[in-house]
């Protein structure tokens, strides 16, 4: 990804609705948040870290939706193994969660593959899932960031 | 090498037959066995949650729903084959934990062939073949929370006395079972007990030996290493040579091009050296 690309990207989100951005091309990854969107600011406020190289066979697109509620709050869960990533327990069957999802704690999130073995990743809070940070049947490493729970006080 | 009376081959799995003559610590000294379930990983999967103990042995006369990686179909007839699930709760990292799913094979192997002699082989990451077919396979699923792992179980499905034409059409070149590679039957109960003792030895070696002294046992089992392979994934096909494992069991596939990649989940599928598919 080269600069001129970097930049059409911040004048994308600067001018639409989307929070927050993630993409990935040519095994770089580039994540773009908006700090509100509730009060844009003039000066762009938006950083454009992390870059990774970690190698991804197939270059990947994510939008999140609109961040219902500042991320500072939010939880993440990494994956405590390497492996493949499956957000459901077959192919032709309904993903364990979706955006928006509430979910339990103990709850299976997706399941990650290695040698035949299909670990199923539990859900470490109560909470609701706002983002999904990997494609279905791409490959994560250990401590790589799964999903973003925005956690509700447990009743 | 097991009995082949013909009466004790045609015996019913009882819990009091298994466990006459078992010679292991843990494993199968817990056993529900029942006559028909959805999938025996299932069952013990319901039973790990519930706190069963290590070892504890799920068995069924067969199943309804068995079934391999991604939903696939395993073939499970009444009173023929083996179709068991293991409960285990090896503590420490479960980073290293892929490495058992290897280790599990290479038991199923070592079993077949000192129970029957015939040559058992594992094509990666664990099917056991007998003459370039598969006679048995392993799914292992487990539970994770935070770094931890709760439980993990062991499936395992072993064609025992399956025949031919049992099978679908589309299988019978790559399925195979023990009584259509010896010409006889056999004893489920005795080949059951051997396959435990087996497991809980391999288990003991996976727990305290280091990643390359259980690889070597696997390596010399394998009949993937040195192979043209072509590795299919939902999204990609990769082809070249197999050259080795990672300290986690995961396959090393020199491509085409010269570059390695690292293989850990997906199909891999041995190349003829006249490039017809073998399986």
């Amino acid at each position: 990804m080269n600069l001129k690309e970097l930049k059409e990207l911040i004048e994308l989100i600067q001018k639409s609705e989307i929070a927050e951005l993630e993409v990935e091309k040519s095994g770089v990854r580039v994540r773009i948040k908006k700090e509100s969107i509730s009060a844009p600011i003039a000066t762009a406020p938006v950083g454009a870290p992390p870059v990774s190289s970690v190698p991804i066979a197939a270059p990947a697109l994510q939008i999140p939706p609109r961040a219902p509620s500042a991320p500072t709050g939010w939880s993440t869960l990494k994956s405590p193994v390497v492996g493949t990533f499956y957000r459901s327990p077959a192919p032709d069957a309904d993903p364990y969660v979706e955006l928006g999802s509430v979910v339990k704690k103990g709850q299976i999130l997706c399941v990650i593959e290695a040698m035949k073995l299909m670990n199923e990743i539990e859900s470490e809070w109560d909470g609701k899932i706002v983002e999904i940070l990997v494609e279905n049947a791409q490959p994560v490493e250990y401590g790589e960031p799964l999903f973003r729970i925005e956690p509700l006080a447990s009743t | 090498m097991i009995s082949r009376a013909s009466s004790r081959a045609a015996r019913p799995l009882t819990p009091d037959a298994i466990r006459s003559g078992l010679k292991t610590e843990r494993f199968g000294r817990t056993l529900h066995l029942y006559d028909r379930v959805e999938s025996t990983n299932t069952t013990a999967l319901e039973w790990a949650e519930d706190g069963a103990p290590e070892g504890t042995l799920v068995l069924a006369e067969s199943q309804t729903k068995g079934r391999g990686r991604m939903g696939r179909q395993w073939i499970s007839p009444p009173k023929l084959n083996l179709y068991l699930s293991i409960i285990l709760r090896p503590d420490g990292d479960p980073r290293h934990i892929g490495l058992w799913s290897l280790t599990a094979a290479v038991a199923v192997a070592q079993t077949i062939e000192q129970a029957t002699g015939l040559p058992a082989r594992l094509k990666w990451p664990n099917d056991i073949r007998v003459h370039a077919k598969k006679v048995s396979g392993l799914l292992l699923e487990s539970a994770l929370h935070k770094d931890r792992l709760k439980h993990l179980v062991l499936g395992i499905g072993l064609n025992v006395n399956l025949t031919r034409d049992a099978l679908p059409d589309n299988l019978r070149n790559s399925v195979t079972s023990l009584r259509e590679e010896l010409g006889r039957e056999l004893d489920r109960i005795e080949l059951l007990q051997r396959l435990l003792e087996q497991l809980e030895l391999q288990y003991q070696s996976f727990r305290t030996k280091p990643p390359q002294k259980v690889l070597e046992t696997y390596t010399a089992l394998s009949e993937t290493l040195g192979q043209t392979v072509t590795v299919q994934a939902p999204d990609r096909e990769w082809s070249g040579k197999v050259i080795g494992w990672t300290p986690e069991g995961a396959l090393i596939l020199q491509k085409t091009d010269r570059q390695n990649v690292v293989v850990r989940s997906d199909d891999v599928i041995h190349v003829r050296q006249n490039n017809a598919a073998c399986d």
